[in-house]
């Protein structure tokens, strides 16, 4: 029916048209026979009927569907339009490209790697409870077993808690031995989530309970990994530390719980009940062992600040119930559970996200740039299209086709270099970021970026029309001249590329701080020598070896054995190992308070584990064969414990208590180490003889192997010594030192490169709207160049002319970043290590690069402007 | 009527009162017509040549009572309060 339509109405345009030319045609005749000739008598009537045109098109769109039928003309216009200025087209699709691209892509990748959105319902209302202990500086120890009880019991704002906990195995019999993460949740942790098993069921609560808890779910990859995904799996058993367990269900592959923010291969892999031990239960064991955590679901009334009230006051209660005294008190503290893994990465997080905002700012800015560029450029256009009866409305539904259309094109663009950019990061990306592989565009984040930038491009696309507003277009089409002295447009040019440079020193001041703060962390001593060394994981659990003497023995033997491996000049053991374990013990001074606890960093070593670990000995004697089980208990303390108990005093052959454990002697002091990341300081530390005293509850341990051929290579030879001694021991974890230290530096680096590309493509994007402004300058004043030169002015006096403006520019914008930056680097404060917001290096820097991209981005206009033939300019006025 | 024939009409019978643009005529003159209150065929001017000519419809007709009544008596109305007023 639509050409129907068409047709009739063709006919009828044509009608109009004819009417209008009759009633012209009556009315000439009349005016001839008035006695007027033919050309007065026509003009006569023309000017008594009004703008032909004009009337003709009001006529028309009385017919007309009429907004979208003209649409669809002016979006034909504007595309011829576009093509006809080639360079101002790509220009703009390639800034709008590159702005809704790159900040699509890196935010995308931000939210999945560090903001990593739940796949639970309504993620937004679980929260974590964990409490400080205030007196000893510990944040986060969790909550104990029966701490948790009662804010399970005495809260009023969850609708539901659970508690978890995470634990590691040795799976057996299902192929080579594994070692496995593990997370231990309470029977009531899969209902509060709301995720259900893919196969199987949740544990029942009877299971939940000590002696018969001897139920599993299995992951999605386990299952597929080391069981083929066998449908029948459920009801079968598996073995766990060599104790069976049956397996009561599969969990879908998107379930992660407890570890969401964690890389895949620190995942839990098996899920067993929590089913608390009596022996925490027991009511003097209250304070035993931290270490379990509380989620919890909000009532959907429930504000957070409600939560954390009712956990004080439940919290206060206990802790007077039981008498909590001395450095025992806890403090309970809320985190919504979605943000408490990235808590330490946010300040870096609003850094980026500032950034992003920053680059698309600037490609938006740039944008403005072009489009007022063209708008001045047009302003004599669209006077004529004034003069010839064109109404204002009309004139603004004509730009704002245009620039919808760039708009819309460079949105397109923008979101094909968004998918590039994904696909590229995914494949080029860091293998040690976690979650890469699940990076997907952020639809809220590319629909932000989408809007700034039609926003942007429909805002100042309309500025010709709106110029017109106050330009005369009589005048405006008598003089080309006209539209240069147009300075309103200029100086809106100008604060537009001032403000580009100003976000461009931005990002550069931050980027350069946190190379500085890189360095610094690289130059920092690490306290360990991590060249030519590797480590590899074992477990020697208390099933397999329930007899500590016989543990010690093959132990021993298997250290002697990898020792003789060629190139091997040092071999040790530790239970944990720098920057990737963390273990606390509260210890007691000698002749303290009863109650007067401290905590430190522990590690279970063999002797000679300074020497293959590259600490030094600052004082004293390491562990040797000697310090048997039998012997005085001795200990080795860092010097940030020297410093901070001892200080003044020899510590070696002072006392301290762990526990009920053992009163032990300070036999040796040693330099400080990273424990849980190289930019946090070393923590107090106490190293005790793995042979002497009981390895604690885990029976994990690292040996360390130091040599010219310890890395990857030597696996083979390491796995056929180990498993000639006990087969069943399994082999995880095996990596250099070295990788222990890019690994944790990996969030740090992948932001360094982040601002890096940030900083450079603002740049870039800057110095090409520089470019643009110049260019344009230079084009509306050629004339006027012309005529100066022919009063007598330098070539060089020309370019000087064009370059002092770009200078001007480049003045106001550093002006401008400089107080904007300080702003944004005390904001980076945190994030930086050993670095000071002001760096006056760096504040000499940074203008000086901009200075020399400003200079270069006038300089081709200014030579254009400098070879301006004046006879040539002044004779086109 | 055809259009010319139409302007000069309203120009000669209000007198030169009612001064309005000639091409004006025309948008209402299709607003009229898409609305249904008009026709147009062909037919011949005063001179005698073939011109576009206009002519109301029944429904056309009816409205324009419509209209005319209803102007009227806002009219009276006007002019009964100014009659008020003046006394």
């Amino acid at each position: 029916m639509h050409w129907l339509k068409q047709l009739m109405r063709r006919r009828r345009y044509i009608e109009i048209s004819e009417s209008i030319r009759e009633h012209l045609e009556e009315k000439i005749a009349d005016l001839m026979d008035d006695g007027m000739n033919r050309v007065e008598a026509e003009r006569s009537a023309r000017h008594e009927f009004g703008n032909v045109t004009l009337i003709e098109e009001r006529s028309r769109e009385i017919w007309q569907w009429s907004i979208l039928e003209s649409t669809y003309a002016d979006l034909g216009y504007a595309a011829r339009k576009l093509r006809r200025a080639p360079a101002f087209t790509i220009t703009c699709l390639l800034t709008l490209a590159l702005g809704i691209g790159a900040t699509t892509a890196v935010f995308s990748t931000i939210n999945t790697i560090l903001l990593h959105p739940l796949p639970y319902v309504d993620p937004g209302r679980l929260v974590l409870v964990s409490e400080s202990l205030p007196m000893e500086g510990s944040n986060d120890v969790g909550v104990s077993a029966q701490e948790y009880l009662d804010y399970r019991s005495q809260n009023s704002v969850f609708t539901e808690t659970a508690a978890f906990e995470t634990a590691d195995f040795n799976l057996t019999g299902a192929g080579e031995p594994r070692r496995i993460n593990a997370a231990r949740i309470s029977a009531s942790a899969l209902p509060l989530l709301e995720v259900t098993p893919e196969l199987g069921r949740n544990f029942s609560p009877e299971e939940d309970r000590y002696g018969s808890d001897r139920v599993a779910l299995l992951s999605h990859a386990l299952w597929q990994s080391q069981y083929g995904s066998a449908l029948d799996i459920v009801g079968k058993s598996i073995h766990l530390d060599e104790t069976a367990y049956t397996v009561v269900g599969v969990m879908p592959a998107s379930f992660r719980f407890p570890l969401d923010g964690e890389p895949p291969s620190e995942r839990a892999s098996i899920w067993l009940p929590m089913a608390f031990a009596p022996n925490l239960l027991s009511p003097d064991n209250r304070t035993m062992e931290f270490g379990v955590g509380l989620i919890g679901r909000l009532k959907p009334t429930v504000s957070p600040q409600q939560v954390q009230t009712d956990m004080n006051q439940i919290a206060n209660r206990f802790m007077r119930q039981y008498g909590y005294s001395g450095t025992i008190r806890v403090s309970p503290q809320v985190y919504p559970f979605s943000a408490h893994s990235v808590e330490r990465a946010r300040p870096l997080l609003i850094l980026l996200a500032a950034s992003v905002l920053c680059v698309l700012l600037i490609a938006g800015a740039n944008t403005a740039n072009l489009l007022l560029a063209r708008a001045s450029a047009r302003t004599q256009e669209m006077a004529l299209r004034m003069a010839i009866g064109a109404s204002r409305p009309r004139l603004i539904r004509q730009c704002l086709a245009e620039s919808s259309l760039l708009g819309i094109l460079g949105s397109v663009a923008g979101i094909l270099v968004a998918i590039l950019l994904v696909a590229g990061l995914k494949h080029f990306g860091p293998t040690s970021l976690p979650r890469l592989h699940d990076v997907v565009i952020h639809p809220s984040v590319l629909l932000f970026a989408l809007a700034l930038s039609l926003i942007t491009s429909l805002f100042f696309g309309l500025a010709p029309a709106w110029r017109l507003s106050r330009v005369d277009p009589q005048a405006s089409l008598r003089s080309a001249r006209q539209v240069s002295s147009d300075r309103g447009g200029q100086r809106l040019q100008n604060c537009v590329a001032s403000a580009e440079i100003a976000l461009a020193f931005v990002l550069l001041i931050v980027g350069g701080l946190l190379l500085q703060s890189f360095t610094r962390l690289l130059e920092s001593p690490f306290g360990f020598d991590p060249q030519s060394a590797f480590t590899v994981r074992t477990v020697f659990d208390h099933v397999r070896y329930p007899d500590s003497i016989k543990r010690d023995i093959v132990q021993k033997q298997l250290l002697d054995r990898l020792a003789r491996l060629p190139g091997i000049a040092a071999v040790a053991e530790a239970s944990h190992l720098p920057l990737s374990d963390s273990r606390e013990i509260g210890f007691r001074l000698e002749h303290a308070a009863q109650d007067d606890f401290h905590m430190a960093e522990n590690s279970l070593v063999s002797p000679g584990y300074f020497h293959a670990m590259g600490i030094t000995l600052v004082e004293g004697r390491d562990f040797n064969l000697d310090d048997r089980r039998d012997s005085t208990p001795v200990a080795i303390i860092n010097q940030g414990l020297n410093r901070a108990y001892f200080p003044g005093q020899n510590p070696v052959g002072q006392r301290l208590h762990w526990g009920d454990r053992a009163t032990f002697t300070i036999i040796g002091v040693t330099g400080d180490v990273h424990v849980s990341s190289l930019d946090t300081d070393s923590p107090p530390m106490i190293y005790l003889d793995m042979f002497q005293i009981e390895s604690g509850v885990s029976g994990k341990t690292a040996f360390i192997l130091r040599g010219k051929t310890a890395g990857p290579e030597l696996l083979p030879a390491i796995r056929e010594q180990i498993w000639s001694v006990d087969s069943e021991l399994p082999l995880y974890e095996a990596a250099t030192l070295q990788s222990l230290i890019s690994q944790s530096l990996a969030q740090r680096s992948f932001t360094l490169v982040l601002l890096g590309t940030f900083a450079v493509i603002a740049l870039l994007l800057a110095s090409i709207g520089i470019f643009g402004v110049i260019s344009y300058l230079v084009a509306q004043r050629s004339s006027e160049f012309g005529v100066r030169m022919a009063l007598g002015a330098t070539r060089s006096q020309i370019a000087n002319l064009v370059l002092s403006r770009g200078v001007v520019i480049a003045i106001i914008g550093c002006l401008c970043g400089g107080v904007l930056s300080a702003f944004a680097s005390r904001l980076l404060l945190t994030s930086l290590y050993r670095t000071d917001w002001y760096d006056p290096a760096m504040l000499c820097y940074v203008p000086l690069l901009l200075f020399v991209v400003v200079l270069l981005a006038s300089w081709l206009p200014a030579r254009r402007a400098a070879a301006t033939d004046p006879m040539l300019a002044i004779r086109n006025e | 009527m055809h259009g010319y024939a139409l302007a000069q009409n309203i120009k000669a019978v209000s007198n030169d009162l009612l001064q309005i643009e000639e091409g004006s005529l025309y948008p209402a003159l299709q607003r009229l017509l898409k609305a249904g209150f008009l026709k147009s065929e062909m037919g011949l001017s005063a001179r005698s040549r073939p011109v576009r000519v206009f002519s109301l419809t029944t429904v056309g007709r009816k409205r324009l009572e419509e209209e005319r009544s209803s102007f009227e008596k806002m009219f009276a109305g006007i002019n009964r309060v100014l009659t008020v007023a003046q006394s």
